[in-house]
């Protein structure tokens, strides 16, 4: 599915309907086939939740719930993390 | 000295005392006890190499950092926290960048979730920048003032960038921000306090009737003097980032801020001289040997 991440155009490759993928472990009870969660994105892009914000679609998205928040086609994802500033 | 060894260890208990008593180098803030008036940015550095040692010079306890997207096409490059000891800075997530009121609320919130999920008990506080002009730096006040209030009423506690103007740093104490910091010039320009006066009323303002309000000089310091002229007109405390950052060595000016920030507070609380037109002596009138007489 495509979405937005971080301003650009993303291809989201949610988890197969069937068979587990070569390379991405997943959680099939959070990760229904052909859904995919922040939880799935931030895994997929070797990210520490806890070093992150998430907001889809300009709403802060806790921690708490990203694998339960499923990502829709056209989402606007905004993945950021502390740097360094004055 | 007098020559006498136990009097001299005495004198010098007596200094550090005083020093320990009448520095009184701790900044309340934001719901936060900072050991040190001195807040220093994390941005701007050659390495964080460079960065983590000009941080631990400073003496510093508070430490801003920005908020920026995650580089997910580069997966090269280190992770700035990787050098950063978040035991013993209290992190200050800014909102730098920002030129309106609903990016800069939603810049707030991402920082305090990033905290939170860090442990770090800046979780709780912003340092609110809403930009109207990016050749100048300068805040918007308008877009401030509307992300103050709604920053307040979302449960921060909003260290809030803005100009010399005393009106629009009484209305920012106004909706309850819970330090007014004002630029001494623009930003990165190290060109110091350039308005001293204004300086003056907005602390005047500020502090009638509520003497301990935190008013924090931020912006345009450009050497360990200038921190001393903030701190001598009074002001709580002083944040700087590319003083040091850019600084020839950034070490030493990290070092030299920390006495600059300790000499400007020491020599606030002791009161200087009035400014005089004319000389007056400090060595006496009486007995000289001279035959010329004092006119």
């Amino acid at each position: 599915m495509q979405i937005k991440l971080n301003g650009e155009v993303f291809e989201l490759i949610p988890p197969p309907m069937e068979g587990n993928s070569s390379n991405i472990e997943f959680d099939t009870a959070s990760n229904p086939a052909g859904t995919a969660s922040i939880a799935l994105l931030v895994s997929q892009r070797n990210l520490n939740p806890r070093q992150i914000a998430v907001e889809v679609n300009c709403q802060l998205i806790p921690r708490e719930e990203f694998d339960n928040h499923t990502l829709a086609e056209g989402d606007s994802v905004e993945i950021v993390t502390l740097a360094g500033g004055g | 000295m007098s020559g006498n060894p136990t009097v001299e260890k005495t004198i010098d208990q007596q200094a550090e005392n005083l020093l320990d008593q009448n520095s009184e180098s701790i900044l309340e803030v934001g719901g936060h006890r900072l050991s040190s008036r001195l807040i220093l940015g994390t941005g701007r550095y050659e390495s964080f190499e460079i960065m983590q040692q000009s941080l631990a010079a400073s003496g510093t306890h508070c430490i801003t950092v920005a908020v920026r997207r995650e580089r997910l096409y580069d997966g090269e490059g280190r992770n700035i926290l990787d050098f950063i000891d978040l035991d013993k800075y209290i992190l200050l997530p800014n909102t730098a960048g920002c030129y309106d009121c609903e990016t800069a609320v939603r810049c707030a919130r991402m920082g305090r979730e990033i905290l939170r999920g860090l442990e770090n008990p800046g979780a709780n506080w912003v340092k609110l920048e809403v930009l109207g002009d990016s050749k100048t730096l300068l805040p918007d006040p308008v877009e401030t003032l509307k992300a103050a209030e709604r920053l307040v009423a979302e449960g921060f506690e909003v260290l809030c960038y803005t100009s010399d103007d005393p009106i629009l740093a009484q209305k920012l104490k106004q909706v309850g921000v819970a330090s007014v910091m004002p630029a001494g010039s623009p930003i990165g320009s190290g060109q110091g306090i350039l308005n001293p006066n204004n300086l003056r009323i907005i602390l005047e303002y500020l502090k009638e009737g509520d003497p301990n309000y935190p008013v924090i000089v931020d912006a345009g310091v450009g050497t360990a003097s200038d921190v001393a002229t903030a701190m001598e007109l009074g002001a709580d405390g002083v944040l700087l980032n590319t003083a040091v950052a850019h600084a020839r060595d950034p070490v030493q000016m990290a070092l030299a801020m920390k006495a600059g920030i300790e000499a400007g507070r020491l020599s606030f609380l002791a009161g200087r001289i009035p400014k005089q037109l004319y000389a007056s002596a400090s060595s006496p009138e009486e007995g000289v040997i001279s035959t010329r007489p004092y006119q």
